[in-house]
């Protein structure tokens, strides 16, 4: 007859001494390993260019800080009071991504239709890219 | 329009390709609530793809920026199911 198993969770006999400064006994049954819900199931970013050919990348239940705000760009030129033309400013809404995969789910990249506007080289060191990833 | 500033992370190459026509970026939550922000034409536009090196802690990143374009609708946000 076998001896009965051990569970995982059970603890050693400590000696009084060291018992004591640990924190208070908590028994197996007390014992709880849940996995956080995410707060974010998954985002995906995709960019579409002019010729049709588009890029996606996903990621699920990653660690996301997106931020919204607004900053000042110039749009354009407008006639100055004097000869020459002066900077036209507009504030415009921003918006900032930071994403970090989630080891389990990873990154996931995919290109649609043909990418006609890259040079050779970038097309080169675009398929570099890709097999890093472990894309092929 | 500001040429794309494509940065390069951690030593993987992310081609600069032309001005993207749109951006969208879309965040699901559990339950199904989303939010999308889309962008046409976006004045600016930053990206960075670095690649997990097989160390801890060393998952794939992204860093994105953009900035909406006043003629082009700016930043439009679309939402189902937020509070």
């Amino acid at each position: 007859m076998h001896p009965p198993r051990r569970n995982r969770f059970e603890r050693q006999a400590l000696p009084a001494a060291a018992a004591s400064d640990l924190l208070p006994e908590v028994s197996a049954s007390q014992v709880r390993y849940e996995e956080e819900a995410p707060e974010i199931s998954r985002v995906l970013v995709r960019v579409e260019y002019a010729d049709g050919t588009a890029r996606e990348y996903e990621a699920k239940e990653p660690e996301v800080t997106i931020t919204e705000g607004m900053s000042t760009r110039r749009t354009g030129l407008a006639v100055g009071a004097g000869d020459g033309f002066a900077p036209v400013s507009h504030a415009v809404p921003t918006l900032t991504v930071r994403l970090s995969a989630h080891p389990r789910h990873n990154l996931h990249i995919r290109t649609h239709g043909p990418w006609k506007m890259l040079s050779g080289e970038a097309h080169s060191a675009l398929a570099s890219f890709l097999a890093a990833m472990g894309y092929s | 329009m500001t040429a794309p500033a494509v940065v390069h992370g951690d030593g993987t190459v992310e081609p600069a390709g032309p001005d993207p026509s749109r951006v969208v970026l879309l965040v699901e939550y559990p339950g199904g609530a989303f939010r999308e922000f889309t962008a046409a034409w976006p004045l600016e536009w930053r990206f960075a793809v670095a690649p997990s090196d097989g160390k801890p802690r060393s998952e794939p990143k992204i860093a994105l920026m953009f900035a909406g374009n006043p003629d082009a609708g700016g930043i439009q946000v679309r939402q189902e199911g937020m509070a």
